[in-house]
């Protein structure tokens, strides 16, 4: 990362590109479940790193990927609440939307769908939290970082996410 | 089965959330649309610059004491081999040192 911000070397640029990909394509996705969009969040934010490599302070401390996930889920979010004014549309209703028929939908794994939706029904932050810790795999500390709150919060958000989906899931059938 | 016991199982339930494979090659696609793209920023060169200058100032700080003084002998080196141009003009010390007495005389002393 040091190399493409100091001498705007392409050759690193690329390396950084093809190692982060797939992981943030899954954390864009996992915020906006939509295959074309979630390419199109981690496409923007890639070039938004290479147009202005120096938005990323390397003497902050942070690690680039846990800056970078922060970067991918503040586009995400900035995407869904445009989406939400124009559509108001949730999570199964994107996945709906992502070119599969109902018939796609009945013969698709009901269980990840029914998870996805109760995933999505949750308030926004508690959805960030609960998908930066228990999906990405950081640290608590990691992703209080990231949504920029203390840990002691991000901990109440991730019990109230759990209590959420308890919610969301009570009553279906598995 | 109802998921009312959601803490036993939350793990792997959550863990039935699937993530598709991407539709396109999108490093590819990234990656040749970078290079498509102009830097718009430049490089700091200003702020290159100052860190070099300072990461310099700092290599001459102890505890670098054999770096400090090859620079020291290399400002020395440099100096002295200007200074050294004062005798260029001279094939050789011999002809330096008798400058003072070189002169034409086309006629008689007395």
């Amino acid at each position: 990362m040091i190399r493409v911000q100091q001498n705007a070397d392409h050759k690193a640029f690329s390396v950084l590109v093809s190692r982060h990909t797939r992981m943030f394509y899954a954390a864009a996705y996992r915020m906006y479940p939509n295959q074309d969009v979630a390419e199109d969040i981690v496409q923007e934010a890639f070039l938004k790193l290479w147009q202005r490599p120096e938005i990323w302070k390397s003497d902050k401390k942070a690690k680039f990927t846990t800056w970078f996930y922060r970067i991918v889920t503040n586009l995400a979010i900035d995407y869904a609440r445009r989406n939400k004014k124009t559509k108001g549309s949730d999570g199964l209703e994107r996945i709906i939307d992502n070119g599969k028929s109902v018939q796609d939908i009945m013969e698709a794994d009901y269980q990840a769908i029914v998870v996805e939706q109760a995933v999505q029904q949750l308030p926004e932050r508690q959805k960030i939290a609960l998908n930066l810790c228990f999906y990405e795999g950081l640290s608590n500390k990691e992703a209080a970082e990231i949504m920029d709150i203390g840990v002691k919060a991000l901990e109440s958000l991730l019990m109230r996410a759990k209590a959420g989906l308890r919610d969301n899931l009570k009553g279906k059938e598995w | 089965m109802d998921i009312d016991d959601i803490d036993k199982d939350l793990e792997k339930i959550l863990n039935k959330r699937v993530v598709p494979k991407m539709r396109s090659n999108l490093e590819y696609k990234i990656i040749k649309e970078s290079l498509d793209q102009k830097i718009s920023n430049n490089v700091d060169f200003r702020g290159i610059a100052i860190r070099a200058l300072k990461d310099f100032i700092n290599s001459l700080v102890l505890p670098s004491p054999a770096f400090s003084l090859s620079m020291v002998l290399l400002i020395g080196l440099v100096l002295g081999a200007y200074s050294g141009s004062v005798i260029q003009d001279y094939n050789s010390l011999e002809d330096y040192i008798m400058m003072g007495s070189d002169f034409d005389y086309s006629g008689d002393f007395l």
